[in-house]
């Protein structure tokens, strides 16, 4: 079976990280991870959700035995369903909220056809790729996105929640 | 599906339809032509589906929200 100080050890190797930044990011000296990773010491248990967070993997991961294959976190595959993709636009004193679940914005941008004939704001909205926005979420990406204000004063603003 | 009517007078009115008829009624103020109704009626049960599992998963939240000088529009689910 493998040891947790292994497996620390693996993990930081794959992730390119040093001794030294994982000592820093747990608040801890550089000696103190060499002695987790050469088992004569064991990391506080307080530490290990952090320690889990730097390598992206679950805790459960770094007491798992040696053959086994790491347990990377996975994309949340429903992660779509839950964010909603917020535009706002704004011209003189009108303004136009839109928030539409991002698997919704998805639907709408495969069906270019149907978007096509959904007229909302001008050449502001218009010049927002909202393609490469899903991309961006789909990675991971979250908050405000894009800002956008054309000399006519039409403002557009978009992010994700 | 409930839509708020604002007026300037801050009079409001509700009318609140199934979200699927609700969706429907939407769609309709846009300009769809005949030959692409099979297209939006399938966009529509996506779309619907979606939203359906979305306020399952978040529960209830504005879709749409018009805000002119003189009324206000809100489209909540």
């Amino acid at each position: 079976m493998s040891s947790i100080g292994k497996n620390i050890a693996k993990y930081r190797k794959a992730k390119n990280i040093t001794q030294e930044q994982l000592a820093e990011i747990c608040g801890v000296s550089p000696q103190a991870v060499s002695k987790w990773e050469n088992d004569v010491s064991c990391p506080d248990v307080s530490l290990f959700k952090t320690i889990a967070k730097t390598f992206s993997i679950t805790v459960d991961a770094l007491f798992e035995e040696e053959d086994a294959p790491p347990t990377f976190l996975k994309r949340d595959e429903k992660r779509s369903e839950t964010k909603l993709l917020k535009i706002r636009c704004e011209e003189g004193k009108s303004r136009v909220s839109i928030n539409l679940p991002l698997a919704l914005a998805e639907l709408l941008l495969q069906n270019e056809s149907i978007a096509g004939k959904i007229e909302i704001g001008g050449k502001a909205f218009r010049s927002i790729d909202f393609k490469k926005i899903v991309e961006l979420v789909s990675l991971g990406v979250m908050g405000k996105l894009i800002e956008v204000e054309d000399k006519d004063g039409e403002k557009v603003e978009v992010w994700v929640e | 599906m409930k839509i708020s009517f604002t007026t300037g007078q801050k009079k409001t009115r509700n009318i609140y339809l199934p979200a699927k008829l609700g969706l429907k009624f939407v769609c309709s103020l846009s300009k769809i032509d005949r030959q692409q109704k099979k297209e939006w009626k399938k966009f529509i049960d996506d779309s619907f589906q979606i939203l359906k599992r979305y306020k399952k998963t978040n529960g209830s939240w504005n879709l749409l929200e018009v805000e002119e000088a003189d009324r206000t529009i809100v489209v909540k689910l």
